[in-house]
């Protein structure tokens, strides 16, 4: 089998010095194979924005390493990366924030093609008229400026901008967050569209859980700066196993007659102090499974046994490792 | 229904616009009965926020106004009663919390300070017995005192625990009406969680009634008794929570509900309501949904449906609601 898109190999971040210092991100390894979704869930604090800054080097990762399309992102020259990230966008959580205010939308969607000298002026408004047309916008929408569009419509020219140079891989960071359910539905359904008109990979950050149910083939579950749990989506969902999974998923507030996450399982406190880590799993504290080895030693994402026999990388000591 | 606690009736408040005012909220009538928990849902700018802060005339005068209407609250009028009187009411009979704790918070006080001056205010409560009271508080709302909390500054608090601290400042008078605008919209879903319960079990204790608004059908659908749907300024729908998510009505109720991800397979088109909310000042003549609804009938552009009383309870304002003989056909 060929390398997937991406290949993310313990990656770390640490921010601050000496005392102070801080994991945001503590050796995270994960793949993302061509034209796939996988979504990454976690609270605030869990590492998953770092996690998407640190891939596109938008945030230098202190260590680990980061493969895109075979080439090693974290090696590369300030210009070669210039180079490589036209195969990586990303498209960020604000659509307030996110595109300038001064610009035009055929300025901001044209930008890309613009740094990166594609085309001629004729063909790059040709290509941005066709951008505009693919998530749904009106032609005369290029000439106008972003604050006479509404959220969802702003997201839309975010995305628009995010797909100008065809790139393999987009990240998107809460990319629908902000907006009102009915306008969510209609973003969902346009990156449900690219996906498969354009075959581009998503790494899909939320904190909604039922939006990245939605959305994604993998879902990795992160926590306190690592991947406790990753599994195919169906069955993440189906048997979570990881304690944080199955709280998580248990707090999702549902309609009454809705498929639910089981019993309601309420979790105390709150995430540790990160510049004073626990030394075990950062999750004993609020865990109702909680062991003594789990206060001493850190669990590793590797693979484990399962209740019903099946296996996978989740980080908790309950489950016996396989091999 | 009891007596109800509160009695909003036929308020409209607007704002001041470049071509005049324009009502942002239009003719609302809603009431809550002691002990009740009632959700007002809807999307951006459907007027359900201005609503909450007319109650207690928190909105930007004079840019706002209330331009009529009552707000009944234990046989007095909040629209009416001299400012005075108003800012007894405010955190005494009537607590409120807001979506961002960290602005309704000030940075420069003590939790302690900021919990006790709503104690000295409203109580009297000095020395001893108001650190004595506020330490109960923060045991109430589950933040220990022994943890040093009383000296810390809003800033060296996560989101979680600023949010319990704003319903400690909100609870210190022990109101018989709590608003909550937004409480949980900013934190995450397991703390979201820890919030709801502690608003939830606080009620039962004290017999408070609540006031929830927020645009998560989930959080209604499993904490509130009776809701209200706002879309435009105008209340269109309204039934006990019960009936209302197993038979929604209002075609708009039944889009929103239908645009959740959590009730589709993975990967299916989502339902989604083609178009956007009329602003203010240009919303049509009749109903405001018309524009979007799919099951619209040609009076529905000319005619605003009134909000009529349901069989069975609850309210609704449409010609050819979700389940009728028409939209069948």
């Amino acid at each position: 089998m060929s390398e997937p898109l991406l290949v993310v190999r313990d990656l770390t971040r640490e921010f601050g010095h000496g005392a102070r210092r801080v994991r945001a991100l503590a050796g995270v390894s994960l793949t993302l194979d061509r034209g796939q979704t996988l979504g990454v869930v976690g609270e605030s604090g869990s590492g998953k924005t770092t996690l998407g800054r640190a891939i596109l080097r938008l945030i230098e990762p202190t260590s680990g390493s980061v493969r895109l399309a075979g080439e090693d992102l974290l090696a590369l020259s300030p210009r070669a990366l210039k180079r490589a990230r036209r195969r990586a966008q990303i498209v960020f959580q604000d659509p307030f924030g996110s595109l300038n205010p001064r610009h035009t939308v055929r300025h901001i969607v044209g930008e890309p093609l613009i740094v990166h000298r594609v085309g001629t002026p004729e063909s790059r408004r040709e290509r941005v008229d066709a951008l505009l047309a693919a998530v749904g916008l009106s032609p005369d929408a290029g000439d106008r400026f972003p604050h006479e569009f509404s959220g969802g419509q702003r997201q839309r020219i975010a995305i628009a901008r995010a797909i100008a140079l065809d790139p393999d891989l987009v990240i998107a960071d809460e990319p629908v967050s902000a907006l009102d359910v009915s306008i969510q539905s209609q973003v969902l359904n346009l990156i449900a569209d690219l996906r498969h008109d354009r075959g581009i990979a998503f790494l899909f950050i939320s904190h909604d859980l039922s939006v990245v149910r939605h959305v994604s083939d993998r879902v990795a579950v992160m926590y306190f700066g690592r991947v406790v749990e990753l599994d195919e989506t169906d069955r993440l969902y189906a048997q979570p196993a990881h304690p944080y999974t199955r709280a998580l998923l248990s707090a999702v507030p549902r309609l009454q007659g809705e498929a639910g996450g089981g019993e309601r399982i309420t979790l105390e406190g709150e995430l540790p102090d990160p510049s004073n880590p626990p030394p075990g799993c950062p999750f004993a504290q609020r865990c109702a499974s909680v062991h003594e080895r789990c206060r001493r030693d850190l669990p590793g994402l590797v693979d484990r046994l399962l209740p019903d026999g099946s296996q996978r990388p989740v980080a908790c000591h309950l489950f016996p490792t396989v091999g | 229904m009891a007596a109800p606690l509160l009695d909003i009736d036929g308020l409209t408040v607007s704002f001041a616009g470049p071509a005049g005012r324009n009502a942002v909220v239009e003719d609302l009538s809603l009431a809550i009965a002691p002990g009740e928990v009632y959700g007002l849902v809807g999307e951006s700018g459907c007027g359900k926020s201005i609503t909450a802060l007319s109650i207690l005339r928190l909105i930007p005068a004079p840019a706002a106004h209330i331009d009529s209407g009552r707000i009944r609250f234990d046989g007095e009028d909040l629209a009416t009663v001299p400012a005075r009187r108003l800012r007894q009411i405010r955190g005494h009979a009537i607590g409120m919390i807001f979506q961002e704790p960290m602005t309704s918070l000030n940075p420069v006080f003590t939790i302690g300070d900021q919990i006790g001056e709503s104690l000295i205010l409203h109580r009297r409560l000095r020395g001893e017995a108001a650190r004595r009271e506020t330490t109960r508080l923060l045991d109430m709302v589950g933040l220990p005192a022994a943890r040093g909390l009383l000296g810390r500054y809003p800033h060296e608090l996560s989101g979680g625990q600023r949010q319990r601290v704003m319903i400690a400042i909100a609870l210190a008078c022990s109101p018989r009406l709590l608003i909550a605008d937004e409480p949980t919209t900013a934190l995450d879903v397991t703390i979201q969680a820890q919030i709801l319960e502690l608003i939830d079990g606080l009620r039962r204790e004290l017999g408070m009634a609540v006031l929830l608004i927020t645009h998560d059908l989930g959080v209604v659908s499993e904490r509130c008794d009776r809701v209200g749907v706002m879309y435009a300024g105008r209340m269109i729908e309204e039934q006990p929570a019960s009936s209302l998510f197993h038979r929604p009505r209002h075609p708009y109720t039944v889009g929103l509900m239908r645009s959740r991800p959590a009730g589709h397979p993975r990967g299916d088109r989502l339902p989604t309501i083609e178009g956007t909310v009329p602003p203010p000042g240009r919303r049509p003549p009749g109903c405001a949904f018309e524009p979007r609804c799919g099951n619209r009938l040609e009076r529905c552009g000319a005619e605003r449906p009134p909000l009529a009383a349901l069989d069975g309870g609850g309210r609704l304002a449409c010609f050819n609601p979700a389940g009728s003989a028409e939209a069948r056909q």
